[in-house]
This record gives C-alpha cells, structure tokens and sequence, in this order.
C-alpha cells in the first residue's frame, strides 16, 4: 500500500505562479509539492489585529526536509498551522500539490487535512485525547480518509504502529495514552499521521518534550520513514542541533519574517544574517571543550508579535545596524540561498 | 476496584458515627419536646411523668443516644411516637417517591443544560450564549417554590392540562403518575440545570482548547465529531461529579417542592416530623438521607472510572 | 569564610527519597516509588556540580530533598557541618537561607500581583532593604527601577534574572539552579549562562546545576553526576568524563545530543539506546540501566553495582568496566571541517 501511493505522488502536478516573492529553488529539479508565496497570518485579539506572519514564502520537494528555525513568538509555529489552513490566513497563498488553500471549501479542507498534509505537534502528552484508546483515535482517521471497513482500519492501524516501533501493537491498540511513555506517544502520534501516506508532515517540535536519547530515536524514525514514503517533511524547532543533523535546507524565522534560507551545510558554514550568525555562536557545543569565558550571546530579546519595530525587526539587536536599516530589506536571492539583510543587499 | 470500595466502605464508619452523634444531638437542642405535642392541652403531671418514663426521656442525654444507637445498629430505628408505626417502613414507604422525583428532575436538567451548555460554549460570546446564560441565571435567580407555583398557576389553573398535586404509584396507573410527575419535576429539574448548564459551558471551551483538538481538526476531523465524541466525553468527567453532588441535593430541594405539590417523599416526612417534634423519626429521616447521600458519593467516584480511564481507583 | 574551608559545603549521604504510590485497604502505604535511592555526592566550596539525567531520573527529587522541601526518606543531608535533619529550627532556617534555589519556569516562580521589588525583598529585612533591592537588580541586568514593575512586564529570560535577583537576596552560599535556563530561548539561554558564571566568580558561589541539557552542562560544570532511575551511575569532572565517558548510559546519553554541525553527529550514532526508561514504580532489579545497556549480561540483573573509582576523581557505577569502550564519542573536530564541506 505504501508503494502505490508514493507512485501517485510523483504525478504532482501543477507549478507556482510566478511571483515578486520567489524563494529560493528546492533541491534541483523536483517539482515542489508545497509552495508558499508571501504569507500574512493576523490573529484577532482584544487589541485588535496582531499580525504573527508577514511575507513568508518557500518551496518543500517531495522527500526533502525543510527546516523552520526560530526563537519563541518568530511565529514558526503559525506558519506551522496555516500550511493545513488552520491558522487565520490574511494574505498570500499556499499550496499543495499545486492547490491553492484559499480556494477549497470547509469540506475540502477537510478531506486534505490528515489525508494530504498532515501534522504532529510537541506535547505528545496532550495531543492524543486522554479518553479514547489509541486504537479509536487511529482508525478514526484511517477511516476518515481510506474507504476501509473497521477490521482492515484496524488492521491498517496495526501495521503503522509495527512501522513506528510499537512492539505488541495490537495490544496497544486498546491502550490509553496516559498508559504509554512519551516517546511512544509521539511514535503513535506519528503512526497516525502517516496512516494515510501524506505527501507532506509537518512536524512542530516534535522531539522538544522529549528525552534526548528517545530524540534520537524519534528524529531517526521520522528520517527512516521520510525516506520510504517520499513524504515532504516541514519541520519546525528551535533547536540547532536537531537542524544540522536532519534538515537538507533550513529557513531562519525572526519576528514573523523569514529571515535567512539555505542549503543546511552552506547555512552553517557561513550564516549570512547577523541573527543567524549571532544564534548559532550562542548554542553551547556538547562536543568541544568551553573556549573559556563568556558565551557569545546576542543582547537584548526578541520582540513580541506585533511589538517589532519598523525597518529591519532585528535592528536594535544587530551589531552592525546602519542607517538604511530603519527601512526594511529586501529578500535578496544568491544561488541556492537568500537572506533579508541590506548588508547583502546588491 | 473492589479495594477500593471496601475501604471507601470503612472510611464510612467514623463518619456515620459522628454524624449520628450530630443528628441525635441537634434533634435535642430543638425546643420544645414531643410530650408537649402528645398532651396537647391535658395538663396533668402524672400523666406527663409516665409518658416520660415510657419513652426514656427521663434518662440522661448519652444514656438516650447509647440506647437509639444500639437499637439502631440491630436494625431498629424505633416507632414513630405520634403515629406508633415503626419508623423504618415509613421510610422505606416513601423513599422511592423521593428518589423517583429526584430523578425524574436530573433526566429534566440533563435535557436542558447539556444542549443549552454545549451552544453556549460553540457560540461563545455571541446571541445563543447570552441567551442560554440569561436563562441561566434566571435560572438560579428565582426561587425554586415560587417558580413551582407559577408552573401550578399556568399548566393546572388556567390551561387545566395537569394535575396541581398530589401523587400516583406508577405501578396503579402509569398515564397518571407521569402527569403528577411532571410540574414537580420541572420544578426541581431546571433549577439543577441552570447551574449544570454553566458548568457545561465552561467546561467545553475549557476542553476546546486543548491540545488534542488542535489534533484532531489537523487530521481533518469535521467539528460536529470533535464536538460529540472528542471534547464531550472530556467534559462530562467534571460534570458527572456535579450530577452526583447536586442529586445530593435534589434530596434537599424535595423537601419544599414536596410539600408544595404534597408529594409523599421523605421531604415531606421529614417537614412532618419535626413540626411533630417525632425526634425518632426525625433521627431516622436524616440519617438515611445522610447515608445515601454519601452512597451517591461513592457511586460519583465509581462512575469516574468508566469515564476517564487516567483514574486509578486503589 | 570558616576554619574549615577543606571540609565540603554540602555532603549528601546515602540520601533516599520515596512516596506512597498505593495504600491498601487500611490507608497503609503498599508500593512505593523510589525517586532517589541511596545517593551521595559532596559539593566542595565554590564549585559547580552537574547533576544530568532524563525525566524521572530523580535529579529534581534530589534538589528539593536536599532543600528539606520534602524531607527524605533516608540518608543525611550536611551542609556546612551541620547534618539538616537533627538542626533545631532556627540554625535549620540561618541554613535555608544560605541554600537558595532558581527554577525552570520564571513564569509560576513569580507572584503575578506584586512588584518585582517585592518579591526579591520577601527574603531581606531591616532599613537596608530597598537599597539591597535595588542593588540586585543592578546585580542582575536590571535596572534598579525595575522594582515598582510587575512580573508581567518582563520577557521570560528577564523573569528569570529576577528570579536569580530573589535568589541572591539572602546571600546564599549554595545556588540550586534546577533546570533554570531550559525553558529559555538559545539566544536568551547564553545571556543567562554568562550572568550566571559571573555571579560565581563575584559571590563565590557553589552551584548544583540539574539539567538535562549536555552541552549546557559541559560550558557551565566543573563536576558532573549522572544520574539514571534515581541513582548515581558516574561521577568526575566534566572535561575528563564528556572525554572518555565510562559507563554505558553516559556513553549513550552524550552521544545522542544533536551537535550543530552538519554531518559531524553521525560517526557516534551507533550508540543509540533502545527503548525508553522504565518505570520508577517497577525497576530493574540489579543495575537499573541492564535493561537498555548494550553490554549487560546476567550478572548485572542479580547486583547493584556500586560507584567504584576508575580513575582519579572518577566513579562509575558498572560491573562490566573491562568490556566497556573508551574514549570519546565524536570524531576529532579537524575531520568534521572536511566532513561538513
């Protein structure tokens, strides 16, 4: 079964407008089968409109993994919703499989959610109902979207929760979440989300609540599984390391813009971005003795949605602001990478 | 489970001790004493004495308690001093009346404050959730017996389509017991619901914003789903708690409705005896009550592990 | 600060800490989950011991045991010579004062209705006190306006520095940091760290630093424990053990942190553990880490071993020490460059 739909995949069809906002291209070639041009995501509060996401664009290639790096409040997790249309979209588009979002009704929307694009999020503790049995929840959806009767959901549910690790898996399937570890929720968590062979998953920090070696399985087992179903994988964190070791190109968010693209070896060997350079000085490494003396640390804290200064929102923490910086930068392309930055501004 | 229930069973112990020491003690702080009752306007002081003597009256206060508790403990709550019949069967007479209304109103609430609950909590801050929380706290505003008469005014005074009082064994003539059943019902019912209704309301958009939800609509999971199956099965965990302590109290609130559609409860009974001042009987009615009260306790508690499978009972 | 500047400030001996986890019919207690169990470890004047592990590993348990937060269940506490658990009340209160500790979420640590200044001032008395506040907030980062502010006027990484700001309030010997820059952005997280090690150097302070974070642990320690299912597998200094980590769990658990250089990571993957912890409630017998550990053989099921010496300053916890691999995990730095190009 697994087979079949991979092959159905690749006839993805159906390119981009083009628009003022291109990104940079996705690995060479590939028809990309998500597209996101110039995003704007509001959200409605007491205070009126805070805007969360302003202009994000980017392309995900079937099998690759795309990378949204940022600190709380950059609005990667937003991004994260409005790629299944669940976060208020006011501007922009995105699309998948060469579908336009804003165009499909509730009903379409919903047949696309978790058969399509799917997601995974970071509380494995709180993501599954704590009143339903895993086996419930997962042929719930297995049959939300594959005409299946209950024996071959059920059986279609055991041979996911097999594919994610979950030993004795028909046994699970009567289970309560509360009765499993939280590695094993998020196993069960990605089970279902793969149950219907999506071409993308986004994943949300999907290992920060977890134990760092049970990370490490988990980050193996979504490599694993990337790699046999051809799945697009968006995945959203914070953590650098987690980054340079599974994605093959990563976008860098600050205050609701992205503010840095590129190919993740070329990111790391030369960040372009004063912010990116800045993060990535200031991750402590677990591998090299200190260099002695404080920590490169950036000063000062990111802004709050909505509460970013006008011009570049990094400014009043950039070492190397200039004039010209109280108006915003462009996005720049150069080759495989882009940044929003006027000292790369040519 | 069984563990459970046995040591929730022990743990009863003492606290139906100190409350039947509270009972005893209370019914003998009331002033004046049966005997006056009895006598009425004979005023003869022998007769009066023997009277005392026969009912134990005269023996000191513990003395009367270690004899009613140990009676008590063989089964026997005593005779009733006004009407002589044993005081058990009285109670057992009319205890179905009362549980049969008492739950006759929780069915009542239910209706109501689930539907009204769950629109208030989808339409939050908008026209049906100030409709159904205005209601509400009419609800809660206007007291239960005034309420209980309007409904007397309107349905049997001037539309004539139910009876204003009084009570039909169901076993007799069914038509005719649900019909005596209903004003009383609705009486007692909606204000249960009124405070139901709220607790649902919050306790869907409570649960609406849990994380799971978020799950389920990014699995393509249509709301009306996530509303009936996923959020409301959270949410009942509270609220059954709710049912269960306010059934406790729709024991309490039947002593008024009761009486003002002379419904043979232990409401009643108990309004009875104590303008009787019957202290045995008096004695006999609040300690049931108390007792199933905290049976209804253990149920709640019982009932929670059907419903939420993280409770561990042990 | 005494005559007796050799002696630790803090011993911890044979330190166990359980709770009732089921009662029988009676209300007795009839299992018990054992978070700590028989941990010792001494912290010396002015130094700064890790304790690392995963959840459940007890190293919360341990700090609020030490603290007396909950008293434990066995074993002594000593803290500058006095043994906690038989001080009379005032000495056990001069001693909690001079014991204080940061915790991981600034956003519960805080009292939301009062000021700032208020609740770093809550440990402080006499005239002095506002200058003292306003002088800690100076201390922190912060500026000595700050006070008449409310907690919800601050960043998350600002909470924190009034936090610590409350914490030096008494003038603390010994910080407990437990897992105080984990809720923290990477940016914020590296400005906490610095203020931090300053105050060390300033005060001369001693820290317990609880963390599960590794490669914080490895910029801020000079000594780390390594703790796993409520007991102590390895002890030494930092350097010597991220190095050549001995036991198996330790092995493993650095191995598996995500290192920020792409292609580097993947030389040491071959130590990925299977599984997850096992229950506290239920453990191993023997050596608690047998059921994970790749090296286990019969012998560990029957025995608990104990922390033994490998080497100067250096305890491990294993019965397998001859079969075990050595030397670090990563591949020297001068290979990556080449590998990430």
């Amino acid at each position: 079964m697994a087979q079949n739909t991979t092959a159905q995949h690749s006839t993805a069809q159906g390119a981009a407008a083009p628009s003022p906002a291109e990104p940079s291209p996705a690995t060479a070639g590939a028809e990309p089968v998500l597209t996101v041009r110039d995003l704007q995501v509001s959200y409605q509060t007491d205070d009126g409109p805070v805007p969360a996401v302003t202009g994000v664009s980017l392309d995900l290639a079937a099998g690759e993994t795309y990378a949204i790096v940022g600190e709380s409040g950059s609005g990667k997790s937003t991004v994260a919703l409005a790629l299944l249309a669940l976060a208020p979209i006011v501007g922009g588009e995105v699309r998948l499989a060469g579908r336009d979002l804003a165009g499909l009704s509730r009903h379409e929307l919903r047949r696309l959610r978790g058969r399509e694009i799917a997601m995974i999020f970071q509380e494995p503790m709180t993501s599954l109902n704590p009143v339903l049995t895993l086996g419930y929840q997962l042929i719930e959806t297995i049959r939300l979207h594959q005409p299946l009767d209950r024996a071959a959901a059920r059986g279609r549910a055991i041979e996911m929760l097999e594919k994610v690790g979950i030993s004795d898996p028909a046994r699970r399937l009567a289970q309560y979440p509360h009765e499993l570890s939280g590695g094993m929720r998020q196993r069960v968590m990605i089970a279902m989300a793969l149950s219907c062979n999506p071409r993308v998953l986004v994943a949300d920090e999907p290992t920060t609540a977890l134990d760092v070696t049970v990370q490490a399985q988990i980050l193996s087992l979504l490599d694993d599984l990337r790699a046999e179903f051809g799945t697009g994988v968006v995945l959203i964190t914070h953590d650098i390391g987690v980054v340079a070791e599974t994605a093959d190109r990563i976008g860098v968010m600050y205050a609701g813009q992205l503010i840095e693209e590129a190919p993740t070896a070329d990111l790391f060997a030369s960040p372009m971005h004063p912010y990116t350079r800045g993060l990535l000085a200031s991750v402590p490494r677990v591998d090299l003795p200190p260099a002695g003396g404080p920590l490169a640390a950036l000063h000062g804290t990111p802004p709050k949605p909505g509460k970013a200064p006008p011009g570049c929102p990094f400014r009043p923490r950039c070492g190397e602001a200039m004039d010209v910086c109280s108006t915003m930068p462009p996005l720049t392309r150069q080759g495989l990478r882009s940044v929003r930055c006027w000292l790369h501004d040519r | 489970m069984l563990k459970f229930v046995l040591r929730r069973l022990l743990q009863l112990i003492p606290v139906l001790f100190i409350l039947s020491v509270l009972v005893f003690s209370l019914v003998h702080l009331v002033p004046g004493s049966p005997i006056d009752v009895l006598m009425g306007d004979i005023r003869d002081p022998v007769v009066e004495a023997a009277l005392i003597a026969r009912y134990g009256l005269d023996q000191p206060l513990p003395v009367q308690y270690w004899r009613w508790l140990t009676n008590l403990l063989q089964g026997d709550f005593g005779t009733s001093i006004y009407s002589r019949e044993p005081i058990l069967h009285m109670i057992l007479a009319r205890f179905p009346n009362t549980l049969l209304l008492a739950f006759a109103s929780a069915v009542v609430a239910l209706v109501i404050s689930l539907p009204a609950g769950i629109i208030a909590a989808l339409y939050q801050n908008r026209l049906p959730d100030f409709g159904a929380m205005g209601i509400a706290l009419a609800g809660i505003s206007i007291p239960n017996f005034w309420f209980g008469i309007l409904l007397v005014l309107l349905f049997s005074q001037y539309l004539g389509w139910l009876p204003s009082m009084g009570y039909v064994s169901p076993a007799e003539d069914f038509g005719a017991a649900m019909r005596h059943l209903i004003l009383p019902a609705i009486t007692l019912g909606t204000a249960m619901s009124a405070n139901l209704t709220r607790l649902i309301r919050a306790e869907m958009i409570e649960q609406l914003s849990q994380d799971y939800v978020r799950t389920a609509r990014a699995k393509g999971l249509g709301e009306r789903m996530i509303v009936g199956v996923h959020v409301l099965k959270n949410a009942m965990i509270p609220t059954v708690t709710i049912i269960g302590i306010q059934f406790g109290g729709l024991l309490e609130g039947a002593v008024l409705t009761e009486v003002i559609f002379a419904w043979p409860g232990i409401g009643r009974l108990a309004v009875d005896a104590v303008y009787e001042r019957d202290y045995a009987l008096i004695q006999g009615v609040v300690l049931v009550a108390a007792i199933v009260y905290v049976l209804i306790n253990l149920l709640v508690d019982i009932s929670y592990r059907y419903l939420d499978p993280r409770v561990k009972l042990g | 600060m005494t005559a007796e500047n050799a002696s630790p400030l803090l011993q911890v001996e044979g330190l166990s800490q359980r709770f009732a986890v089921e009662r029988d019919v009676f209300g007795r207690p009839s299992q018990w989950l054992e978070a700590v169990d028989r941990v010792s470890l001494d912290l010396r004047r002015g130094e700064t011991l890790g304790i690392v592990g995963e959840s459940g590993c007890g190293k919360s348990t341990l700090a609020r045991s030490i603290l007396r937060l909950t008293p434990p269940s066995a074993g002594r506490v000593v803290f500058d010579g006095v043994d906690l658990a038989t001080a009379d009340a005032a000495t056990l209160r001069r001693m909690r004062a001079r014991m204080q500790i940061v915790m991981q979420d600034p956003f519960s640590a805080l009292n939301p209705r009062r000021t700032v200044g208020a609740s770093i001032g809550d440990g402080l008395s006499g005239p002095g006190r506002r200058a003292r506040v306003r002088e800690l907030l100076e201390k922190v980062g912060l500026s000595p306006e700050d006070a008449r502010r409310f907690p919800n006027e601050f960043s998350g990484g600002q909470r924190q520095r009034i936090c610590i700001a409350r914490a030096l309030g008494p003038g603390p010997d010994l910080l407990i940091a437990d897992e105080a820059v984990s809720a923290l952005d990477v940016s914020v997280q590296a400005q906490i760290l610095n203020l931090l090690a300053g105050l060390r150097q300033d005060f001369g302070l001693s820290f317990l630093f609880i963390s599960h974070n590794l490669s914080v642990v490895r910029a801020f320690c000079d000594r780390i424990a390594v703790m796993y299912l409520g007991r102590i597998v390895e002890t030494g200094p930092t350097e010597a053990i991220f190095n050549d980590p001995v036991h198996p769990y330790t092995r493993a658990l650095i191995s598996a942190v995500p290192i920020p250089v792409p292609g580097r990571h993947r030389a040491a993957r071959a130590q990925l553990l299977p599984g997850d912890v096992p229950s506290p409630l239920n453990p191993p017998s023997g050596c608690r880490f047998r059921t994970r550990c790749p090296h286990a053989d019969a012998g560990c099921a029957a025995t608990a071993p104990a922390l033994d010496p490998v080497a100067a300053e250096r305890h491990v916890a294993c019965l397998r020490l001859p079969v075990l691999p050595r030397g670090p995990v990563w591949q020297a730095p001068d290979t990556k460059e080449a590998a990430s190009c």
